[in-house]
């Protein structure tokens, strides 16, 4: 099989796969407590036989030696920030052409879950940058996009806080999801359009054969950890609007007019 | 040729050049942070979600 085709299918079994978790998120009411129990022993299983595996059974690699094990936990944070930003992107569209709640409940757990990933990704990198470049922070194409991606998702969160009303609430987000999710694909090509100087993209084709098992292992694990997280915040998310949809409307303005 | 000399560090403008010794520490440091970071989200989302669902009863 060419590389072209490999490409493509690198390419379109991800896209499929986050579809289907998208709308497996989407439908998380259905989810009983055992399912998200053995999702979590799932994703508790591949982090620890990944991560125990990358720190002691692979070798160093042979110039960065112990400091290279950081991409273990970096890489696979990488790749996880990326599919929870498009499950947020998912059911952002989902929940303009759908007005179920579960779609914005969704849509807000994957951008919040997403974040989590950008920060720990963040911080994996200055700290790694810090051991290799002899600095914390440089102003490289993907490092700078990776940190629009984090603001830009913490803007999402924020204008949600502020907006008023279930529904402006709803859309206001979605809105926000999907514009913030240009950046995501500027973060992941940003390696070959304007390389800098972070590494190329690490794929099995760049890395060496020892140490792709741990790598998705944790990739796996962290998939499925972050994915038992979208349910959860997901699920406290429409117990939240569904609170506030209950809640008597106030009678009147707090400053009322009028007096002597 | 080995991918493990050649592809963990880039071949574009990465100023590394040399050889790391003593890397542990910095191992240990994103580890921890990470592993930190995750385990204080998923404890405050479990704990928010035990007390909306406990309020919601009570309603």
């Amino acid at each position: 099989m060419s590389a072209a085709y490999l490409s493509l299918l690198g390419v379109l079994i991800p896209l499929l796969a986050l579809a289907g978790l998208g709308l497996l998120a989407s439908k998380f009411k259905a989810w009983g407590s055992r399912q998200e129990a053995a999702l979590l022993a799932i994703a508790l299983l591949c982090l620890v036989t990944g991560l125990t595996a990358g720190l002691f059974a692979t070798p160093p690699e042979t110039k960065m030696r112990e400091v290279m094990r950081i991409l273990y936990v970096h890489v696979p944070t990488a790749w996880n920030a990326l599919v929870f930003a498009t499950v947020a992107l998912i059911a952002a569209i989902g929940s303009l052409s759908n007005k179920r709640r579960s779609w914005d409940a969704t849509n807000t757990a994957a951008i919040e879950v997403g974040l989590v990933f950008v920060v720990m990704l963040l911080i994996q990198g200055s700290i790694w940058g810090k051991a290799t470049w002899d600095s914390f922070w440089e102003w490289d194409p993907r490092l700078t996009t990776t940190a629009i991606m984090g603001v830009s998702f913490a803007g999402v969160l924020s204008l949600r806080s502020f907006a008023d009303g279930g529904d402006r609430k709803r859309v206001w987000t979605a809105v926000a999801s999907i514009i913030a999710y240009i950046d995501v694909p500027i973060v992941y090509f940003v390696v070959d359009l304007a390389p800098g100087i972070h590494q190329e993209r690490s794929s099995p084709g760049t890395v060496s054969d020892e140490f792709h098992w741990p790598l998705r292992a944790v990739a796996f694990g962290l998939l499925f950890l972050g994915s038992w997280l979208v349910l959860k915040r997901g699920r406290l998310e429409l117990l939240t609007t569904e609170a506030e949809a209950e809640a008597p409307a106030a009678d009147g303005p707090a400053l009322v007019a009028g007096g002597e | 040729m080995d991918k493990t000399e050649s592809t963990a560090v880039a071949e574009n403008n990465n100023p590394f050049t040399g050889e790391i010794t003593g890397g542990w520490g910095y191992v240990g440091a994103a580890y921890g942070i990470s592993l930190s970071l995750l385990l204080a989200y998923t404890l405050v989302v479990t704990f928010r979600l035990r007390s909306a669902q406990a309020a919601r009863r009570t309603s």
